[in-house]
């Protein structure tokens, strides 16, 4: 598990710049002790960002929710929690870009691994009732139906490059989430 | 500052609950303590059991998996049960209907009109 990896198309550098764009660092343990800080954080960027589009109260519900869901994920599963996470968000004109970067324990890393593998390969409708019968029987608290909704519900270009650090067994993860800027004004 | 839980309501009935506002709590378990009275009327109810989310603005993913909880639980049960939802609310629309494979006794009705 000690190689770098790829799941999904990572779209790579723009040509051009983007047209707005903005990045923000967080102490997980910040948002862990305050857990309602995600979600305004994640109400917040959706508004600055929902505010240019033309129907507004529909993009904000899309958005805040993909956000939110990435940024709950790096702030939970990030192996030091007084390490920032890192929420990015670049808006490209007919795309829409969010992401995120945190480091994960070696065993996180694993599991994440398995279930991108499972989320690259199976039906997505299949693995969302499967999970849900999963979870029901175990208690973890990474479901993953958060990351399947990204893809079956908000039609996302979803991308995850892990990347083992120098040091100790921790990982190095970026979730990318693409969305088509058209659908989410019409969401 | 304290303003836990001021963004969220739930009202329970014998027959039904309804859920206004926005549920984002860190865990599939912290959704157990205020659900649990949910399925408690669940075992208790006789007729079809009706779960309004029509002013639910945002649930994440923890709570999709507790909602899927109540779902299964209304399997184990045997009891009808009938998500209602709202077409303005995207995830919602997106994400609600697919949990109707989990129970055939579930109905998922997404209204064109929110909750007053």
């Amino acid at each position: 598990m000690s190689i770098s990896r790829i799941h999904g198309v990572f779209d790579g550098a723009a040509v051009e710049p983007p047209l707005s764009k903005f990045e923000v660092k967080f102490t997980p343990l910040d948002l862990i002790a305050h857990w309602k800080r995600c979600g305004m954080t994640a109400d917040f960027l959706a508004y600055f960002i929902a505010y240019a589009f033309e129907n507004p109260k529909a993009a904000l519900n899309t958005l805040s929710t993909v956000i939110n869901e990435l940024l709950e994920n790096a702030v939970k599963f990030s192996a030091n929690k007084r390490e920032p996470v890192v929420l990015s968000f670049d808006h490209f004109g007919d795309t829409i870009r969010i992401e995120t970067c945190n480091t994960c324990s070696g065993a996180i890393t694993q599991r994440f691994d398995s279930f991108l593998q499972r989320l690259g390969s199976e039906d997505i409708e299949d693995l969302f009732i499967a999970q849900i019968e999963q979870n029901a029987a175990t208690n973890r608290s990474e479901s993953g139906l958060g990351l399947i909704t990204m893809v079956k519900d908000h039609n996302s270009n979803l991308a995850v490059s892990i990347r083992p650090l120098e040091v100790g067994d921790a990982h190095e993860v970026r979730v990318r989430v693409t969305l088509n800027a058209n659908e989410v004004d019409q969401s | 500052m304290n303003m836990e839980d001021a963004d969220h309501r739930i009202e329970n009935t014998a027959a039904g609950c309804t859920m206004t506002g926005v549920l984002r709590l860190a865990t599939p378990g912290a959704y157990e303590r205020i659900f649990n009275p949910i399925h408690d009327a669940m075992i208790a109810c006789k007729t079809t059991y009706v779960v309004d989310i029509r002013g639910l603005n945002f649930m994440n993913s923890s709570g999709i998996t507790a909602l899927s909880r109540l779902v299964l639980a209304a399997r184990k049960l045997d009891l009808p049960l009938r998500i209602l939802g709202a077409e303005s609310i995207a995830w919602q629309r997106k994400t609600i209907t697919s949990l109707r494979r989990l129970h055939t006794l579930l109905t998922v009705d997404i209204q064109d009109t929110p909750a007053s």
